[in-house]
């Protein structure tokens, strides 16, 4: 128990120093994440610690802003995919057998869309933006939220506590917001944490195929398009593409053992 | 159990009719006049005209999804707008390079996993186990690109072992990294899989009784506990292949591998629509036929147990 506590804040830690480092770039490398230097790629060395890429910018400096884009895409998707799969699951559960049929037919609709494939669609069709590939991942992933949510919904009804509240008269309303509510909230800290894991590995891919995000030279740079520019130089200057995969995988684990923590601590 | 069989029937066309609807929305969502956005920029009245009516855009939004359904019973799902070659035919040419990369995966996944699985719950609790699940960890935790790219820097830069990319007819050599990338991360889920169901089944009672029995270690891994992973691993295996075909679209577009993925990812910089709805809902429909194996299998195994 105790062991798994110091694990979890050991992770988020690891999370909010990426994040703190990502807001003072410069003030860790020493130079400006859009600075071009026309000297073009330099190895690493005394100036440029992880060295500089195609452009002459800082690898170590654009690595650290970029995790602003994994971090804020990764929550924000994430938290509105748990709130739609989340109001759309209650009704679901709640509602009779004829709405409850459709709903699970939406839900199951969307299940089987292979979820990659419905976001790199909707990215081309939404235009380019990093607001798209919020969108995208939402429409991507609400679904199993919901069927989650819902299944949970149905069960916990017919549990003793909410049916002796029922037969002391609570209303349909107060029994949604005071009981059921409350007995669904300690399922959606892992559902959480684990889905940021999930949004940030498809936020980056769709970033690495130039699907929604902006490639342009002074936007917000991204892990995803930093490694598909790397990519493209990797025989010759392999350095490029270390930090962002270094930092993405770290920041990616690091929400997936939080959630498995979790998950295991409620176990045992 | 006909009423049964009947249900389920009448659920999965309720589903693909679902899904047809899902992807024939897609284009409406493009904002502004899509035929305009397809063209791009510099496109003269003409070629918008064409592909407004090779997308039938003219017509009403149900009434275009009903042709579209319509002409899907007879397979036709339209054309390439640039190349004018049918989807369908695109579809057949490519998706046997995907199915040979996919199985692949799934092979090596399955057979690494397994593997790896055994040997952490044997030493369990050992640092052996604890570097496996470390691994596995680390695998789930990689974007497939990232993998993608790692190994082949490490591979086919530093170690000069193996081709970077491309496909050379049955050339096994092309097929090694982009297996690999693609199997890494059922791999590492299959592995967690096969060692929490073998640390509880070697704790049972059956196989204490057949190690008392004088049943060697060995055998009693083998014959008596590997059977019980055999259908949690076909499930992870083939439930993990709608993440195969996205996963597919990155490990092709990086190794140019000629499959159905990067005729997807082209598809997708060139807007052009009708192949990328084509695919999508080729994947879907995949995706669903092997939700139906999965649950007759189960239905099997559990009739078997009974």
């Amino acid at each position: 128990m105790k062991e798994i506590a110091v694990s979890v804040i050991i992770y988020v830690l690891l999370i909010l120093l990426i994040a703190l480092l990502s807001l003072f770039p410069e003030g860790i490398s020493g130079y400006s994440p859009f600075a071009i230097d026309m000297s073009g790629a330099t190895s690493p060395g005394q100036h440029h610690f992880f060295g500089t890429d195609f452009l002459g910018r800082d690898v170590l400096s654009r690595a650290l802003i970029a995790a602003r884009v994994s971090i804020l895409i990764g929550v924000v998707a994430r938290l509105g995919s748990v709130m739609v799969g989340l109001i759309l699951g209650l009704i679901i559960g709640l509602s009779g057998k004829g709405i409850r049929f459709i709903g699970n037919s939406v839900v199951e609709v969307f299940l089987s869309i292979p979820s990659l494939l419905l976001a790199m669609g909707l990215a081309v069709v939404l235009g380019e933006g990093y607001g798209t590939i919020v969108i995208a991942i939402i429409i991507g992933t609400w679904a199993p939220v919901a069927r989650f949510i819902s299944t949970r919904v149905v069960e916990i009804k017919s549990m003793d506590f909410v049916l002796s509240a029922r037969s002391i008269g609570a209303g349909y309303l107060r029994v949604t917001l005071f009981y059921i509510i409350p007995a669904l909230v300690p399922a959606l800290l892992p559902l959480i944490t684990t889905g940021i894991a999930t949004s940030i590995m498809m936020e980056s891919t769709l970033n690495f195929l130039g699907l929604g995000g902006s490639a342009s030279i002074d936007a917000l740079p991204s892990w995803g398009l930093m490694i598909q520019e790397g990519a493209k130089f990797i025989f010759d200057a392999p350095w490029i593409i270390i930090p962002p995969s270094l930092l993405l995988m770290i920041l990616i684990l690091s929400f997936n053992q939080i959630g498995d923590k979790i998950i295991s601590n409620r176990e045992i | 159990m006909i009423f049964e069989i009947f249900k389920r029937i009448a659920s999965l066309f309720l589903i693909i009719l679902g899904a047809v609807l899902v992807v024939h929305t897609l284009i409406y969502l493009i904002p502004g006049d899509p035929a305009l956005v397809i063209a791009g920029e510099y496109a003269n009245p003409d070629d918008i005209a064409k592909i407004r009516q090779e997308l039938s855009l003219n017509e009403s939004f149900w009434m275009r999804y009903l042709s579209y359904l319509k002409r899907l019973m007879s397979l036709d799902m339209g054309r390439s707008i640039y190349s004018g070659i049918p989807v369908i035919e695109l579809i057949g040419e490519r998706f046997p390079a995907t199915l040979v990369l996919a199985t692949a995966a799934m092979i090596i996944a399955g057979i690494l996993g397994i593997l790896a699985g055994i040997i952490a719950a044997v030493f369990n609790k050992t640092l052996l186990d604890e570097m496996v699940l470390w691994l596995s960890s680390i695998f789930i935790s990689t974007p497939i690109f990232v993998t993608c790219i790692l190994l082949s820097l490490v591979f086919s830069y530093y170690l000069n072992l193996l081709p970077p990319s491309g496909k050379d007819g049955l050339n096994p050599a092309y097929l090694v990294l982009p297996t690999l990338a693609l199997a890494s991360r059922s791999l590492a889920l299959i592995i967690r899989v096969v060692r929490n169901e073998m640390v509880d089944v070697l704790n049972k009672n059956y196989i204490k009784t057949a190690r008392s029995l004088g049943f060697s270690e060995p055998r009693v891994v083998l014959i008596f506990a590997l059977k019980n992973v055999i259908v949690p691993v076909m499930t992870i295996v083939l439930l993990d292949f709608g993440a195969y075909l996205g996963g597919a679209v990155v490990t092709e577009s990086v190794f140019s591998w000629p499959g159905i993925g990067r005729t997807l990812i082209v598809a997708l910089y060139k807007r052009d629509i009708p192949v990328m709805q084509g695919i999508i809902l080729f994947g879907t429909l995949l995706f669903i036929l092997l939700g139906v194996v999965i649950d007759l299998l189960q239905r099997i195994v559990v009739k078997r147990e009974e």
